[in-house]
């Protein structure tokens, strides 16, 4: 296993130096060292890997394979291009040369199958530099000249460059139908091709290109593993490796670690060769149970080693600098209406909680019927620090049977994924198309004002007019993109996940575009909600009820960014009459801003033959729509972040945890359905032994009880997260939520771990 | 009836008794505590606090603590009506439903008020609350007559066993407390004592004294808290312009 790529420190900086012609290039590296959500790049090469541990945890942020085997990244990224030439230049569909692309990929990229690890390695290891992504780009920006109209695509970056939204085409947030592909495996998905397609159909052609590919890929990790076996004659690993994978070269999976070496395929199959993203990683003590089961039964295999198996499945995603992190689904409700937590969600929550990894995060579906012992290790591990949201069963059913008709079943079943999604398992390939930005519309009529264009002469004439504006930009956001989903399948067909769904086969569409039963969901997402809310408030407070200024000179007041106005944006931003503190009045405002985003998106036809869906997380926008974003009345300077999710704005909620569940009672998960979740901050002395763990489940229940579908909690003292930022060495492990992820500390800038020092801060006020 | 003025509502209270609670503050205490980490509530008068290290000086202040900019001025003690306190209480029901939690009534000394105080836990009882005391049970026994029909769960103090250390850190005896805490065990009021070591006035061999005398009249250990002692208030003394009388806490 040669290694041919080193990287090495000089005065500080990082540089890659070529050892061989596989190495990155600087420009790559230089391109890496930009992306804020890279965190490979300062991560020390190893030489000479030589024990397990170290091997799993450098695997997707260095080349480990075997260079003799095939080729590394930039040699196959000049493979793709010729193919794309080619394929132009012989005006082959795109899909078809798409396919050829996965399957160049597959069929000649380096490989290892590794005795120190369960799982085989390939040379496509970085998700910041995949050959495909800059075929998808490339493309992209062809199709979206030639078939989006002019006028759609400068709304589109107008809006993107005023910060007004935050929009683009997202090929990010699809799941297959694991539980209808696992019982298959690939051979089984072959043969439904076969089924279905028609000959000389080229979208059957690409499907069929792809199939081979995978199965042709499954060989080479075959031969490789026999090679390196032949070897490592005693490595058992090894020997367990390539029975697993010759047992999925012929059929479905049939021991828990073929389901896990399955997934495995697929993901990287999908995710890494072929550009479409596969966001969550099956409901895993689920799926994962009637296998092990039957293992033990037949003695094929011990706890101990699907301990160690199970402990390399999670450090594959552990390793990949993911910085959204990657979601998995746990326990849930049987089809009897028991609980799914059994023993194998033990084992795995052990394993988990030994690994602390930061991802994947788990996505645990709870619900009354969910043990105490589940709730007890669960909640545990959150307030360590592990990677664990909780997502309520019965409020996320009211929503997927209001929006989509759902059945007992189809909820039960439903798919949690990305950062606190959850959907129905047949129209799982859906997007996050755009983030509506709440304050823009106040930061407009303020501007306008204070230029004696617009004045409103009561704040109910105010509030209408904010509202009308803020349905109107959510209009076009939708509108915008219901045009560019129409071309997702021109920009991006997705072969494999066409190849895991069988309504797409069967009716001849693309499984990522249109092809899932129930059709493929688009969410808006909402972005500030918190901060507008406080800052409809400060306007109602400043220029109608004190009257201190007129809405013009506010509106200059906040064109200056409060220069000459620090007593009143100090006042502001303490004042208690804001989002967060179950504040009636706050309350209801927030609800009718809610209320009114909704209407505009819920249930709307999309492009893709499903509907438009109102989600309440924002990501990472309430940052970089912060940074487009003017002073605002709320004591708020220009630039600086705004309220994330469903969240207060930071240091807003003085009234403490349960005021917070009881503000976002407000409004529930039917209104918003494509999430609706809560990031809470507690200090450590809230979380101490039994007492913590019941005061924390009973806000988890509370807030679910009352509609709320996710939560995650974030457990830490400020004294700490400062002794964090002055001894970075001494806190390798810390993990920090983010938003619906957990980041590690020592990834984050020195601006969001100040801004966490702050929230932590807030949360100590109150003891 | 004495009604006294509230300092403060903590909600999410995990550890004023079981469950997740809400924590009611009175003003007004007839002990004087040199350790006192909440000295604002000694006097049961309202008071002005000007924290100068949050205070910008700026020329036009209008001494009103809603438009202090920066939360500078604050104004200790405030009316509260018993459905008000009640209103605010049943806000977070869900929370102790859940928690098993609950209301509790601190100080200050709750007792200070004790007529008002019985009132209080009716109306909490009426509202199907759980109530908590969290008092020095330096009061007469028409008190604890008073407020044990409605109080489920007591949180006594026990500062100091010995009556001249009691008399010198807290200004009174503690021959009533004791009384009162001897009554309680025998009703078999469910009680949970808190014991607080401070540096260099109670934390000598008074700490073993106490809880060999709590063990004589029946408080098995699982009822004692032995809480540790933090001297985080000195702002709050500095602000109030009253002399810091706190003891510095040890460090290692």
């Amino acid at each position: 296993m040669p290694k041919t790529t080193r990287r090495m420190f000089i005065g500080g900086a990082v540089a890659f130096a070529a050892m061989s012609g596989r190495c990155g290039s600087a420009a790559a590296t230089q391109r890496r060292q930009r992306c804020f959500f890279d965190t490979t790049w300062w991560d020390p090469f190893v030489e000479d890997i030589a024990d397990a541990d170290t091997y799993i945890r450098r695997k997707f942020r260095q080349d480990v394979t075997d260079g003799s085997t095939g080729l590394d990244v930039p040699a196959l990224k000049k493979v793709l291009s010729g193919i794309v030439s080619s394929g132009r230049a012989a005006g082959e569909p795109w899909r078809v040369t798409k396919a050829k692309c996965f399957a160049a990929q597959a069929e000649r990229m380096a490989i290892d199958v590794s005795p120190l690890d369960w799982f085989p390695a390939i040379s496509v290891w970085n998700r910041w530099d995949r050959p495909i992504s800059g075929v998808i780009r490339s493309r992209a920006g062809e199709v979206n000249a030639a078939k989006i109209p002019a006028s759609v695509r400068e709304k589109w970056r107008r809006g993107n460059a005023d910060g007004t939204w935050n929009m683009w085409q997202d090929f990010d947030h699809s799941v297959p139908d694991w539980r209808a592909i696992l019982p298959l495996g690939f051979p089984g998905m072959k043969e439904r091709l076969g089924q279905c397609a028609v000959k000389g159909d080229s979208f059957y052609d690409s499907c069929a290109i792809a199939m081979e590919a995978m199965l042709a890929g499954i060989d080479r990790f075959i031969a490789q593993g026999k090679k390196n076996l032949a070897s490592n004659p005693e490595s058992v690993r090894l020997a367990r490796e390539v029975e697993s994978l010759e047992r999925l070269r012929a059929g479905a999976p049939v021991t828990a670690y073929d389901v896990m070496m399955f997934v495995w395929l697929y993901f990287f199959y999908s995710e890494h060769l072929d550009g479409i993203q596969c966001r969550s990683l099956t409901e895993l003590d689920v799926f994962l149970t009637p296998y092990y089961d039957a293992d033990i039964a037949a003695g094929r295999t011990s706890e101990a080693e699907f301990r160690e198996q199970l402990k390399h499945f999670l450090w594959q995603w552990g390793s990949i600098s993911n910085y959204w992190n990657q979601p998995v689904g746990f326990g849930g409700t049987n089809a009897d209406g028991t609980s799914a937590y059994n023993h194998v969600s033990r084992i795995i929550l052990d394993v988990m909680d030994e690994c602390a990894l930061a991802t994947p995060k788990f996505l645990a579906k709870v619900a009354p019927n969910t043990p105490d012992w589940a709730w007890d290790k669960m909640l545990d591990m959150a307030r360590r620090h592990r990677s664990i949201s909780f997502i309520g069963e019965e409020p996320t059913a009211l929503a997927l049977k209001k929006w989509y008709g759902a059945s007992d079943e189809d909820c039960r079943t439903m798919v949690v994924k990305g950062c606190y999604e959850f959907i129905l398992r047949d129209a799982a390939n859906d997007t996050a198309v755009g983030h509506v930005n709440f304050l823009k519309p106040i930061e407009k009529m303020l501007d306008e004002a204070s230029r004696g264009e617009a004045d409103w002469p009561d704040f109910e004439s105010f509030r209408s007019e904010y509202l009308r504006r803020l349905a109107d930009a959510t209009n076009s956001c939708r509108e915008i993109a219901f045009e560019f989903e129409k071309v997702l399948a021109d920009v991006n067909p997705a072969n494999c996940m066409t190849l895991a769904t069988e309504h797409a086969l069967r009716t001849r569409r693309d499984a990522f575009a249109n092809g899932c039963p129930r059709g493929n969901g688009s969410r808006i997402l909402a972005v500030g909600l918190g901060t507008a809310v406080d800052a409809l408030l400060a306007v109602k407070e400043i220029a109608y009820e004190r009257r201190e200024m007129t809405l013009a000179s506010l509106g200059g007041a906040m064109a200056g960014n409060w220069k000459g106005h620090e007593a009143l944006r100090l006042r502001m931003l303490r004042s208690p009459r804001k989002w967060g503190n179950n504040d009636q009045e706050a309350n209801a405002l927030g609800a009718a801003v809610i209320n009114c985003f909704a209407a505009q998106i819920n249930g709307k036809p999309n492009a893709r033959g499903g509907i438009f869906l109102a989600s309440g997380h924002c990501a990472r926008q309430y940052i970089e729509l912060g940074e487009r974003t003017g002073a605002t009345p709320d004591g708020r300077r220009k630039g600086d972040e705004i309220s994330k999710n469903l969240s207060p704005t930071m240091g807003a909620d003085t009234e403490g945890a349960t005021a917070l569940v009881q503000t976002l009672a407000a409004s529930s998960a039917t209104t918003l359905p494509g999430d609706y979740p809560l990031d809470m901050m507690l200090h450590p002395s809230v979380c101490i032994g039994d007492k913590g763990l019941k005061a924390m489940r009973s806000l988890v229940e509370v807030f679910h009880a009352n509609g709320g579908s996710v939560i995650q909690f974030t457990v830490f003292s400020a004294e700490e997260l400062r002794d964090a930022q002055k001894h970075p060495e001494r806190y390798e492990n810390l993990q920090v939520r983010v938003c619906g992820w957990n980041v590690r500390w020592n990834d984050l800038s020195r601006k969001e771990q100040d801004a966490y020092i702050r929230r932590a801060e807030n949360v100590m006020r109150g003891w | 009836m004495k009604t006294p003025l509230m300092l403060d509502t903590k909600r999410m209270a995990i550890w004023d008794g079981p469950g997740i609670r809400t924590t009611f503050f009175v003003k007004g205490c007839p002990l004087k505590c040199i350790w006192c980490h909440n000295p604002e509530s000694i006097d049961s008068g309202a008071q002005w606090a000007r924290f100068r290290h949050l205070c910008m000086r700026h020329e036009r202040c209008t001494m009103d603590e809603s438009t202090c900019p920066t939360r500078a001025l604050k104004l200790y003690g405030k009316e509260m009506s018993i459905d008000a306190i009640v209103a605010k209480a049943l806000e977070d029901k869900p929370f102790y439903d859940r928690s098993g939690g609950g209301v509790t009534l601190s100080g200050g000394e709750p007792l200070f008020f004790w007529q008002w105080a019985a009132e209080l836990f009716k109306a909490f009882k009426a509202a199907g609350l759980h109530t908590c005391l969290d008092t020095s049970l330096y009061a007469p026994p028409a008190a604890i007559d008073a407020l044990l029909p409605v109080t489920d769960m007591w949180l006594p103090d026990y500062k100091a066993h010995d009556d001249a250390l009691h008399m010198k850190f807290t200004g009174v005896s503690n021959s009533i407390i004791r009384r009162n805490l001897e009554r309680l065990v025998a009703v078999g009021a469910k009680i949970e004592v808190r014991c607080l070591a401070v540096p260099g006035c109670t934390d000598g061999a008074d700490i073993a004294a106490r809880r060999a005398w709590l063990n004589s009249i029946g408080v098995d250990d699982s009822s004692i808290v032995d809480l540790e002692y933090f001297d985080y208030a000195r702002s709050k003394y500095l602000a109030l312009g009253m002399p810091d009388t706190m003891p510095p806490k040890k460090t290692d």
